[in-house]
């Protein structure tokens, strides 16, 4: 990480976290949100209860979603060599999500505060693995970006089967609707809790493959004659985006776009090298995140579900980086 | 026996009644500072026999060794510093600057977790001079031309600071300043100590870089012809195994490798 570039990025982390602070519905003076936060025993209890209860977990949440899905898509684009390849669009967000819902439909998040999680990864665990055998390394960006698209529409209609059978049931099918539309409402430290582990496993796991995923941009058969462990590669990049989008998900539900649009844009900055890569997306993508929910809950008429957010920003920076790649796009 | 020895290779393609075998018991050894060719017809299995060779698939019979030791026992990363491999394709995903290009051929000694390799600046600056392109290491590699890139992917496989290297058609696609630059260079490897299997289709520049060629394919397939290059590139196996008819003139007009003494005279 060159240290100006990154100067940078814990800047825009540092006045997007302040700014997701400050702003939202509640009609506080940023100086009493100050005085809240270095003295919250002074503090009005209703301004202690906004910040300390509300906001401060709420961005917490939206940053560690947001780092973990940049982490995933830096694993997932340099994996699958293809700067298309984020997790919301190999229809991995939805398995994690289908997974997840069909896991509340069936009263399993009564398990305990780790089943949601652990039957999102296992979703995304599953999605990957599926992609990995129908979409080989190397057989080109399209037939990947196309087992993609078949298992979004599969999980989203699974997940919509999910929740058209738990109408029914009125409070079980918010639920299941708040978490396919990608939601910070009501987040808790719990929710922060449940994610830090899983976040920082896959991030680390992530790191570990740094060197390799450099050396993939060669191809993968080159890159074995590199000393790239092919299988292992493989298992060590299912288990870290397994983690990590497993546990955005369950924090958050589907967000789309931040998982391919960071990494991309910050690959275009920093370069092809995955260690900077890895940390500049990580910082970046809980900037984006926590200002886009920031944007969404302050800037807007109506509170937009952070998820519809992402994706009316990232749809059309999506269509644009296509006509971009388009050009240079060697398989 | 120190070098990269292959004894009694089998190498096999699948086919529609079973595996089919397109060198059958082949045996080679790559000693240090030398340069072996494997010529052939397309479709002999040249590629597939340097993929055994480099441990990158099991051979269908027989054994591979590096310095006695079985390619197949190695882990990747040991055998990545023992056996350098310049593959006939690169699908390259993304760009970078050539230097980076060339560092890609340090990974087999860098550390996984903190990145560490003191000697890698060095070896990258060595392979980038003996590759002679210095000047270009800040270009970005999407933009150098074909005999440019040709001479990165060397230099990355001299920064691999392996013993023994495996090359696929080094030559193939290059304007001939370009190839006698890259068959010079082979030379010079070899004169540093490496040893070399390079398989390729210009059988001029076989003859003229190799101690020892093993032609494989043709008609006789899965037999083959392996012996000192003069014995080997000459009309009586290339007639046969091409199927065409060969001629080699002595008098011929001939390109000097850089840095070699003038071409040997031929004797047919």
């Amino acid at each position: 990480m060159t240290p100006r570039g990154g100067a940078l990025a814990v800047l825009a982390l540092a006045a997007a976290l302040a700014a997701g602070l400050l702003a939202g519905p509640a009609d506080l003076a940023p100086g009493d949100v100050l005085a809240t936060l270095t003295a919250p025993g002074d503090a009005p209890p209703l301004a202690r209860a906004v910040v300390w209860d509300l906001r401060i977990p709420r961005i917490l949440v939206a940053g560690l979603v947001g780092a973990a899905l940049s982490g995933a898509g830096v694993v997932t684009q340099g994996f699958f060599r293809n700067p298309m390849a984020g997790p919301g669009v190999l229809g991995l967000s939805a398995c994690g999500a289908l997974a997840a819902t069909a896991g509340i439909a069936l009263g399993g998040d009564a398990a305990g505060p780790m089943a949601t999680p652990a039957l999102a990864a296992l979703g995304v665990a599953t999605g990957l693995i599926a992609l990995l055998g129908f979409a080989r390394p190397g057989s080109g960006p399209a037939t990947l970006l196309l087992a993609g698209i078949a298992l979004s529409a599969l999980a989203s209609a699974l997940s919509t089967l999910v929740l058209a059978l738990s109408t029914e049931q009125w409070d079980l099918a918010r639920r299941v609707l708040a978490w396919l539309m990608g939601s910070f409402e009501s987040r808790s430290y719990e929710h922060v809790l449940l994610g830090v582990l899983p976040v920082a496993l896959g991030l680390v796991a992530a790191a570990g493959i740094r060197g390799d995923l450099d050396v993939l941009v060669l191809g993968h058969e080159p890159a074995a004659s590199l000393g790239v462990h092919p299988r292992t590669t493989a298992l060590v990049t299912v288990a870290a985006v397994a983690l990590l989008v497993g546990a955005a998900t369950a924090m958050a539900g589907v967000i789309g776009f931040v998982g391919l649009i960071v990494p991309h844009l910050v690959r275009l900055r920093v370069g092809p090298r995955h260690g900077p890569l890895l940390a500049h997306a990580v910082l970046w993508g809980a900037a984006a995140m926590v200002a886009v929910d920031t944007i969404a809950r302050a800037a807007t008429l109506v509170p937009l579900p952070p998820g519809v957010a992402t994706s009316l920003a990232g749809a059309p920076l999506f269509l644009w980086m296509l006509r971009r790649s388009a050009r240079g796009w060697v398989t | 026996m120190s070098g990269l020895v292959l004894s009694g290779v089998t190498v096999a393609v699948p086919g529609p009644d079973g595996p089919r075998a397109l060198v059958e018991g082949l045996s080679l050894h790559v000693r240090r500072g030398t340069v072996t060719c494997v010529v052939g017809p397309n479709g002999a299995g040249k590629t597939t026999l340097l993929k055994v060779a480099a441990g990158l698939r099991p051979p269908a019979a027989g054994t591979v060794t590096v310095d006695d030791t079985p390619v197949a026992a190695l882990p990747p990363r040991r055998r990545a510093r023992r056996v350098g491999v310049l593959p006939q394709r690169l699908p390259l995903s993304d760009d970078m600057t050539v230097r980076a290009f060339v560092e890609l051929g340090r990974h087999p000694h860098r550390s996984r977790w903190t990145g560490a390799d003191p000697t890698g600046a060095a070896a990258v600056d060595r392979a980038l001079t003996e590759a002679g392109i210095t000047a270009l290491a800040g270009a970005r590699i999407f933009s150098v031309s074909g005999g440019e890139f040709q001479l990165a992917r060397l230099a990355q496989l001299w920064a691999t600071e392996t013993p023994y290297w495996i090359l696929d058609e080094p030559t193939t696609a290059l304007d001939p300043a370009h190839a006698l630059r890259i068959a010079g260079l082979l030379v010079r490897a070899a004169r540093t100590g490496h040893g070399l299997l390079v398989a390729i289709h210009d059988l001029e520049i076989a003859r003229r870089i190799a101690d020892r060629v093993a032609c494989i394919g043709g008609p006789d397939a899965p037999a083959f012809v392996e012996g000192p290059a003069g014995a080997v590139v000459a009309p009586a196996v290339l007639d046969r195994v091409y199927g065409v008819r060969t001629r080699l003139w002595p008098d011929a007009v001939g390109f000097e490798l850089p840095g070699d003494e003038p071409p040997p005279t031929v004797t047919a």
